[in-house]
């Protein structure tokens, strides 16, 4: 229970641009703990994406990890096989990505890809498998699930596309959730849903929730700690509560204004 | 921000990565010097097209000797040796040479006349010999026509026929398929429907039925024009489809409609904003397609409906291969046929490698 | 009054069944003064694009009349409307696809020019000028978008939009797809750039929290039809109609009311005046 459930270590990750290479991570410390949920807050450029999607090497060809450790439940993330990789993928961490619309497939049905994670991690019949993906789909609060699955991404509306990226992430029940920019292709009202959605899985699942952001409102109502980056490092760091009432960084004082507006 | 350097549009970052392909480079030079060789074509080959000589019908090539072995002292001036005609036991036509008879090659050299492209006149040949002897490197026809000579002169058809008829459906498909695809509805219908029944067309039978009914004795040069725009006739359409399939998709960008909403006309949109952004696949589909129209002429002058004698063409060059007897004893007959194939392979090559830097550098430049 | 929309109602057939429409503006009907802005604020799906783009005249309308600076502009053809195009122009929410990739920035903003006959260097005099007003270096004219943040190409097309100096500038989800910092920059951008350019702004936002920034009046459109209207303050303060509410919730406080149903629909009835400048729709009671 003291270990924590990630660990980065001195991550530094930089990306190859034309003439230059340019730094997106610098010496980047993290940890989140179990059951615990994280925000990493950032403008754009702070590399707050670049650090979420390196946990599961999901980045660019053209970026390079230049150093650093990253350690989940024990093992050395970077120096895992791709087999390694595999298995944890989908089944120990899941993602929420940040455009729904891209993230599916469209010549698939949306069950049909929900059902990819269970065919790869648990093996189990047909037929106890769409029961399950329809069980998926009614927990993250589709009411018809069975319509739902078998219908294409670009037929649903947005906020229908995102609980369904939700269910493809918490399919495989994992202890992990990264979620990037959950909410920024939404409308408001159904921001709030996501985010309330969000709460009850975390308390349901239990699972510890990476969730990457640039709107610190979304912050408040549901993390424990937040991680504020700039320029690929994290400039302040602490229990959610403490930051946004008393912020000590600048650039923290400037994004809190931004939100509240 | 912004750096600090020259920038590149993407035409020309996918000119840079073209230049990294090695096979491609290569390729476009050597397309670079057929083509070349054929506008100069009257310089460069020591004949004229139609200059024969009947003793030396079927003259293997000839080589061109560097070191005089007789004399002691090496001499480097290239020369020929004399060739005469001979028949062996089989009463078959051999070819010796003479020793004795050396003709040095000379640079340019006078010979037949004509029109430096096509206006200035003019007799200075790059090389040749002087008479009676003849220089054949690639050997002769059967009337002893030089075949190096009217295999130049033969490029000049073969690979323009192909550049002229792809820039006419080129021209006219883009039009067909932006208007079709911007406006939609009827026009759309319409423009379409006429499309599908040039396509339902079979292109070289086409071309044969068409060659059929004209008059057998059409000039050359009608004959040539004729071939032109029965390519051109089959060849927009299936670009054309293509192309109303990419308007339909380009039309609802953003950039389109913020250029309405600027009070545009709906021609200034097609051409300046549709079109351009269809080009990657337009240059593509024409450099691959030019291939076809090169077989398709070489084709039908094989058979004699095209480029008839005694103008040259690499179709008609060919049909000189046509009987396994001249295969057998004169095989170099035969060098047209490998020129028109690494000519399509050159162009297959580059319309290859085009494809690949043009179109994934699109997505990954839009959003950098 | 600049502009005035009386009844507009713009329908869309139903992809599959030709009898169904949709109906995607529902007889709506404003009136903005010039220098006041209005931000037209509304979740996906409401209407408000759709309206921001008949009164922009690329969507003809199904019936309802707009009119612009006294003149009566809906029947009128694409071919008459184009000198008025200079007096209304748009800036369109995605920074990515608004800008045609193949343009250089000189010729993007240099194409929305066509009205006036300026030589070439005085066109490269005014465009320099406006770049350096939305605070941009002026040396960029022939780079192209790709090099460009999301926030830099927003900028461009605030310059494309306002080279004409139109009365009457519609932002259409403009600042969205930026992260929040460089949206306020925008926000602020905008501000300082209409007391320069005397332009009056129309901002359709689903974010309230930015459109009470820009607006002088917020309206908010449910399912096509405008169900309040008021100073942007008052309706901050006071929101009247349950859909108001709601939006406001989820806006500030990332809760939503008890009400989960979608599918609620909020207008039925007339806009009715309820204080002086404060318009709501009435909701039939027991209707929520």
């Amino acid at each position: 229970m003291s270990e924590p459930l990630l660990k980065i270590e001195n991550l530094s990750i930089s990306i190859q641009e034309k003439d230059n290479d340019r730094e997106l991570l610098k010496d980047f410390n993290f940890e989140i703990k179990n059951f615990e949920t994280v925000a990493l807050v950032g403008g754009s450029g702070s590399g707050k994406t670049t650090a979420g999607l390196s946990i599961l090497q999901l980045l660019s060809p053209a970026m390079r990890i230049d150093s650093g450790r990253i350690i989940f439940n024990g093992k050395d993330l970077l120096a895992a096989s791709l087999r390694e990789m595999r298995k944890i993928r989908g089944k120990e961490i899941g993602v929420v990505f940040q455009d729904p619309l891209n993230a599916f497939n469209p010549v698939f049905t949306i069950g049909f890809q929900i059902e990819e994670v269970l065919r790869f991690h648990e093996p189990m019949p047909g037929r106890q498998r769409r029961e399950k993906v329809h069980q998926l789909l009614n927990r993250v609060g589709i009411t018809e699930p069975q319509r739902i699955a078998r219908s294409y991404p670009h037929q649903l509306s947005g906020g229908l596309r995102q609980r369904a990226m939700i269910a493809q992430a918490i399919a495989g029940s994992p202890k992990l959730i990264i979620a990037d920019e959950p909410t920024s292709s939404l409308d408001v009202t159904l921001q709030a849903h996501i985010i309330e959605l969000f709460r009850d899985l975390k308390n349901e699942f239990k699972t510890s929730i990476l969730l990457i952001t640039h709107d610190l409102g979304m912050v408040e109502h549901f993390c424990d700690r937040v991680g504020v980056l700039y320029d690929g490092r994290i400039v302040e760091e602490g229990c959610a509560k403490d930051i946004l009432s008393s912020a000590k960084h600048p650039l923290t004082c400037e994004l809190i204004n931004a939100s509240k507006g | 921000m912004t750096k600090p350097r020259k920038s590149l549009s993407q035409f020309q970052i996918a000119l840079g990565h073209f230049k990294e392909n090695r096979l491609a480079v290569v390729c476009f030079w050597i397309l670079v010097i057929f083509y070349l060789s054929a506008i100069f074509a009257d310089f460069l080959s020591p004949y004229s097209f139609s200059n024969e000589d009947r003793n030396y019908s079927y003259c293997p090539p000839m080589e061109i000797k560097l070191i005089d072995a007789r004399h002691e002292k090496k001499s480097i001036h290239p020369y020929v040796l004399g060739v005469y005609m001979t028949f062996d036991e089989f009463h078959k036509r051999v070819y010796k040479t003479d020793s004795n008879q050396k003709y040095p090659l000379k640079f340019f050299v006078k010979g037949d006349a004509y029109k430096l492209l096509g206006l200035f006149p003019a007799d200075r040949h790059l090389f040749g010999v002087d008479a009676p002897g003849r220089i054949h490197l690639w050997g002769a026809d059967s009337r002893g026509r030089d075949l190096f000579s009217r295999i130049l002169f033969g490029a000049r058809i073969s690979l323009s026929i192909g550049l002229i008829g792809v820039t006419i459906s080129f021209f006219v498909g883009l039009l067909v398929g932006a208007t079709a695809g911007y406006y939609g509805g009827r026009i759309d219908n319409i423009l379409m429907r006429v499309c599908e029944m040039f396509m339902m067309v079979p292109g070289f039978y086409l071309m044969l039925a068409l060659r059929a009914a004209f008059p057998a004795n059409l000039s050359s040069v009608q004959i040539y024009l004729l071939i032109i725009v029965i390519f051109s006739f089959i060849g927009w359409a299936s670009l054309a489809r293509v192309i109303r399939g990419m308007s339909i998709s380009l039309k609802e960008r953003e950039y389109v409609l913020a250029a309405k909403a600027m009070g545009l006309s709906d021609l200034a949109i097609i051409v300046r904003h549709i079109l351009p952004h269809t080009l990657s696949y337009s240059i593509v589909a024409v450099m691959l397609s030019i291939p076809g129209y090169i077989l398709g002429e070489s084709a039908l002058s094989l058979l004699g409906l095209g480029i008839q004698d005694p103008f040259a063409s690499w179709g008609n060059l060919l049909s000189d291969a046509m009987n396994i007897a001249a295969v057998k004893f004169a095989p170099w007959v035969l060098i047209p046929g490998a020129l028109i194939f690494v000519t399509v392979m050159c162009f297959n090559v580059i319309g290859d490698c085009l494809r690949d830097c043009l179109d994934p550098l699109l997505k990954s430049e839009v959003r950098s | 009054m600049l502009l005035e929309l009386k009844n507009i109602k713009k329908y869309f057939p139903e992809r599959h069944r030709m009898k169904n429409v949709v109906r995607a503006v529902d007889g709506v009907s404003l009136s903005i003064k010039s220098g006041e802005n209005l931000s037209l604020v509304g979740e996906s799906g409401c209407g408000k694009t759709t309206l921001g783009r008949v009164i922009l005249k690329l969507l003809p309308v199904d019936s309802g009349q707009v009119i612009f600076d006294g003149t009566d502009i809906t029947g009128l053809s694409s071919g008459q409307i184009r000198s008025l195009r200079k007096n209304i122009q748009m800036v369109f929410q995605d920074p990515f696809s608004s800008l045609d990739p193949r343009f250089i920035v000189k010729n993007i903003i240099g194409e929305a020019m066509i009205f006036d006959r300026m030589k070439k260097s005085e066109k490269e005099g005014r465009i320099r000028d406006l770049l350096t007003q939305v605070a941009l270096p002026a040396d960029i004219l022939n780079r192209f978008p790709h090099e460009f943040s999301g926030g830099e190409r927003q900028r461009i097309a605030i310059a494309r939009g306002l080279i004409n100096n139109p009365k009457l500038l519609i932002l259409d989800e403009a600042v969205s797809s930026l992260d929040i910092l460089v949206q306020n920059q925008i926000i602020n951008l905008l501000l300082e750039l209409q007391k320069k350019f005397n332009t009056t702004y129309i901002f359709i936002s689903h974010n309230l929290r930015v459109a009470r920034k820009i607006g002088t009046h917020i309206a908010v459109m449910h399912r096509g039809t405008i169900v309040e209207l008021a100073l942007a303050q008052e309706l901050f303060n006071n929101p009247l109609h349950p859909y108001t509410k709601k939006l406001l919730l989820a806006a500030t406080e990332y809760k939503t009311s008890d009400d989960r149903s979608e599918g609620a629909i909020f207008h039925q009835g007339d806009l009715i005046e309820k204080t002086k400048g404060h318009f709501v729709r009435d909701v039939p009671k027991g209707g929520c």
